[in-house]
């Protein structure tokens, strides 16, 4: 499913984090830092807990894939770092009809491909009509209602068939047409994108599976110039393991510190270390089988009443939770969180309690919905069944730090839960069945609410097990439908915000989810050796896995360029401490093997 | 060596290993994984499409024709498609398997080289400072869990003193070659060697101890020393060879333990070898790459039980000659 955030964090997280939270803080190490030893290049490794899903732009979805993307894949038009404000990029200008529905954007002179074709107006229409054509799910949702022409190389027309928000921004990845022209229906699916073709600031040159990714400069890069040379992503097993390298100074920023440390790289505790993290929109949340009749699947009965998914918003205690799964570093949700601007959060209406630790009032609701506990059981049931809940967790992510509390919370007001783990492939397809109560995941927006918004909408409840579907709380709601249509469509930008709050204020009442927190992205960085770390949006932003390159583009090597140390030097070290080890076993074998000599002679 | 002998512990490799193929088929469909699950709801496969995957997977046709498919390509070493990568999973395997050579190799010698002599030495002198000491610390080493070991080293030796990579096999971002490349790869080699070498050595040592200690009284010593041999040369020459041979066995026993180990000696220091990719493989319910790996895993010690069999054979006359 597009975005779902899988993050490694093993079994071992928990020892890990006590025998590396230890020596790590207050760390002085950064003796085998390996920017640039032994040659001018100027590379920046980032560490993650995320291999690539595939390179292939209409089949990935895992945040480490957007990534990448972002770097090599160009779009029409960028977004400012400080708001997302539109800003050109392939495009160097456009100009709208009257009635919005037509776009005319002018290209930039002499844009090329890394391989030295030319990008042209060609490859914009090209992605459009064939993403159309044939579903691209990661380009759909923008391109869906559009039509393209290039009157001529330099210039596209876009056309859309209903007023569009989206527009003139247009948010897709234009591919390559020259490389895609050549892969048919059938054979893109499963095609592994390695022909490394970019037109964006770094291109793939090497790429071992779980090991690394090495992106270098694209020298037909039409943007600013990156001040990094190569971007390197190296694969960790466990936030623990790259955590340390970052403060050994191996690498040079991380995607995930783990959240117990976090807080001290946060106050700027860790020598040499600065916290870059921040919220993308991402979300964790307790998604429910609300059973929707055009639907499929075997969800509970229990699920399709409102008052029994309120119920359990009302039995969840979001400020521990993230207390203690978080380590304080998110804030309680009650609804999706529909854009990675934190401008289109959801807003209580004055006045209303949203949902908080209540039990008494989810025992009450549940009275109310006829669940009660009959046989003294300790646990409800309604006309002879159970209110008994399958409740499925990912093998991977922090979802199962989160299933011990809320399975015991749920327990406490009479709801029985029966927890298994699955790989995320096999939950998608078990969530693409309907055949599930509740399971914890979460999403990431992207800028425009429409995209998160459209996924829970009644279109994209599942009713093929092969297709799945991502309405992944399987709930049909006509009013949500409406106003989702309603912003779709509307240009008035103030307007649509109000829509989508109405929409947001349709969710919480209905609680198809109950959504448990926003969390932060928890990333790190050398402050040692990086300056102008630029986040999107400001302030509340990440620096890195945000919704662009504008931050790679602006990282800049504190002194012009790497360290002085270099992995030589650490090197030289690991010899001279071997060579020590060994002359001290050597003289210890020598020195036995004397005194049993003269032990003999006695 | 009577050939019999050779031909009957080949021949029970051979039956145990007919087995593991057998068995290996039934342990990993008893799990119930959607083979085409990281396709549902995002790709939009054709029915064609659909039919080549499970084909490609050899999950089609009935059990038994996935059976004899199964042993049929296992002979011929292809071990089918990884679920996820959709690689080949001798591919895959092959892949990984240079850096798990190198780290399982190493350290099962060192391992070996180390135990056997601490062993030999805490034992001939029984209540020395050095059979202390080296009792109570190989003691120590033999109840710590492998992974809880790598951490330790990993958080003091990596993080904390920067002398040794965190993890890895290489310094991805220098281009190193001759000589630097090989020092570069050792220094990566050195920390996941040291744990799995630290962690195993302690059976070895106290194994190699107790027999020697089982010899020490025997009167076939008192007989060298008697002939007036030096205490070293009795050691070496009647000692060593007769309490050696339980821990010839124990070589072959904990080869597949190192091999074990190095599943969560690799998670730990993000070290891209096959044990990784078990991780990654329990992960991601890749049935076909776990099938793969414990065919491997199991081949490999079942190999080196043979060996060690044989070996055994060599070493004590009386285990190969006719009854």
């Amino acid at each position: 499913m597009k975005q779902r955030l899988a993050r490694m964090m093993g079994g071992l997280t928990v020892v890990a984090g006590v025998a590396v939270a230890i020596p790590s803080i207050g760390s002085s190490a950064s003796m085998a830092s390996a920017a640039d030893d032994g040659k001018d290049k100027v590379s920046f490794t980032v560490g993650v807990t995320q291999d690539i899903d595939t390179l292939n732009v209409t089949a990935g979805y895992l945040v480490i894939d957007y990534e990448i993307w972002n770097l090599t894949l160009p779009t029409l038009t960028d977004k400012a770092s400080a708001d997302f404000a539109i800003q050109p990029s392939m495009a160097e200008s456009w100009t709208g009809s009257d009635d919005g529905l037509t776009w005319t954007y002018t290209l930039g002179d002499g844009l090329k491909w890394s391989d030295g074709e030319p990008m042209t107006a060609d490859d914009v229409v090209y992605t459009v009509t064939r993403s159309i054509e044939e579903g691209w799910f990661n380009h759909t949702a923008v391109t869906g209602n559009l039509t393209a022409t290039s009157p001529d190389p330099r210039t596209v027309v876009i056309t859309s068939s209903v007023p569009d928000p989206k527009l003139p921004v247009l948010d897709f990845y234009v591919v390559p047409k020259h490389i895609y022209e050549k892969i048919d229906a059938e054979a893109l699916t499963t095609y592994p994108a390695d022909d490394n073709v970019s037109g964006g600031p770094f291109m793939i040159t090497e790429r071992t599976e779980s090991e690394f990714v090495r992106l270098e400069k694209n020298p037909n890069w039409f943007g600013t110039e990156p001040k990094i040379d190569e971007v390197i992503y190296r694969i960790f097993a466990t936030p623990e393991a790259q955590y340390s390298a970052l403060t050994a100074g191996e690498i040079d920023a991380v995607d995930d510190v783990p959240s117990s440390l976090y807080a001290t790289v946060a106050a700027g505790d860790v020598k040499n270390l600065e916290s870059i993290g921040g919220s993308n929109g991402s979300f964790s949340e307790l998604a429910m089988n609300n059973g929707c009749e055009t639907g499929i699947g075997d969800g509970h009965p229990a699920l399709k009443d409102k008052l029994v998914r309120q119920a359990i918003n009302w039995s969840i205690d979001r400020d521990l939770l993230i207390e203690k799964v978080l380590a304080g570093t998110g804030v309680p949700a009650f609804t999706i969180v529909p854009s990675a601007n934190p401008a289109f959060d959801f807003v209580p209406a004055p006045g209303v309690q949203t949902y908080s630790y209540d039990p008494e009032k989810a025992k009450a609701l549940l009275d109310e919905a006829g669940w009660v506990d009959s046989d003294d059981s300790g646990v409800r049931d309604k006309d002879g069944v159970e209110l008994n809940l399958r409740y499925f967790d990912r093998s991977v992510g922090t979802g199962t730090a989160t299933t011990g509390y809320i399975t015991d919370w749920l327990k406490d007001v009479g709801i029985a839960t029966e927890v298994q783990t699955f790989d995320e492939d096999t939950l998608t397809a078990l969530q693409g069945k309907g055949e599930f109560d509740l399971f914890t995941w979460g999403w990431t927006p992207f800028v425009d609410p429409d995209t998160m918004l459209s996924y829970l909408t009644s279109a994209n409840v599942p009713v093929d097990p092969d297709a799945g579907g991502y309405n992944d709380a399987n709930w049909c709601n006509a009013e949500y439908d409406a106003l989702y249509e309603a912003q779709k469509v509307e240009l008035d930008p103030d307007k649509r915000a109000d829509l989508v709050q109405q929409a947001l204020q349709v969710f919480y009442d209905e609680a198809p989810y109950a959504v448990l927190y926003k969390y932060d992205l928890l990333m790190a960085i050398r402050s040692d050796r990086w300056t102008n770390m630029v986040r999107q949006p400001s302030v509340t932003g990440p620096v890195l896995f945000n919704q662009g390159n504008l931050s790679y583009l602006a990282l800049t090597p504190v002194g012009g360029g790497g360290d002085d140390e270099g992995s030589n030097t650490a090197l030289i070290i690991g010899i001279i401490g071997g060579v020590v080890v060994a002359g001290i076993a050597g003289f210890f074998l020598f020195k036995k093997r004397r005194t049993s000599s003269d032990d003999d002679r006695e | 060596m009577n050939p019999w002998f050779v031909v009957k512990k080949l021949w029970v490799s051979f039956v145990l290993l007919g087995f593991v193929l057998v068995f290996n088929f039934f342990l990993f469909r008893i799990v119930d994984r959607d083979p085409l699950a990281k396709y549902r709801g995002r790709s939009k496969l054709s029915p064609e499409q659909k039919a080549g995957l499970i084909k490609q997977f050899g999950l089609d046709g009935s059990k038994w024709e996935q059976f004899t498919a199964y042993v049929r390509n296992t002979v011929r070493l292809d071990f089918g498609r990884s679920f996820d990568s959709r690689r080949l999973v001798s591919d895959e395997i092959i892949d990984r398997l240079g850096p798990t050579l190198l780290l399982v190799g190493i350290s099962t010698v060192l391992t070996i080289g180390i135990g056997l002599w601490i062993g030999i030495r805490a034992g001939w002198r029984r209540g020395s400072r050095f059979d202390k000491a080296s009792t109570a610390s190989t003691m120590v080493l033999y109840a710590t869990p492998e992974f809880f070991l790598g951490m330790l080293l990993l958080s003091y030796l990596a993080a904390r003193t920067g002398w040794f990579p965190v993890g890895g096999v290489r310094d991805v971002t220098a281009d190193y070659t001759g000589f630097a490349a090989v020092l570069d790869r050792a220094h990566h080699l050195a920390l996941p060697v040291l744990t799995l070498t630290l962690g195993y050595l302690g059976s070895y040592a106290l194994v190699m101890r107790t027999s020697m200690l089982d010899t020490a009284g025997e009167d076939y010593l008192v007989t060298a020393r008697a002939k007036g041999l030096r205490d070293a040369d009795v050691m070496k020459r009647h000692a060593v060879p007769n309490a050696l041979l339980p821990s010839v066995s124990l070589i072959a026993i904990s080869f597949g333990f190192i091999l074990g180990g190095a599943i969560t000696t690799e998670t730990v220091f993000s070290y891209p070898g096959l044990g990784l990719a078990t991780y990654d493989a329990i992960g991601n319910t890749d049935l076909p790459m776990l099938q793969g790996l414990f065919l491997f895993s199991s081949a490999a010690v079942i190999f080196f039980n043979l060996i060690a069999d044989l070996l055994y054979g060599v070493l004590d006359p009386r285990v190969g000659r006719p009854e």
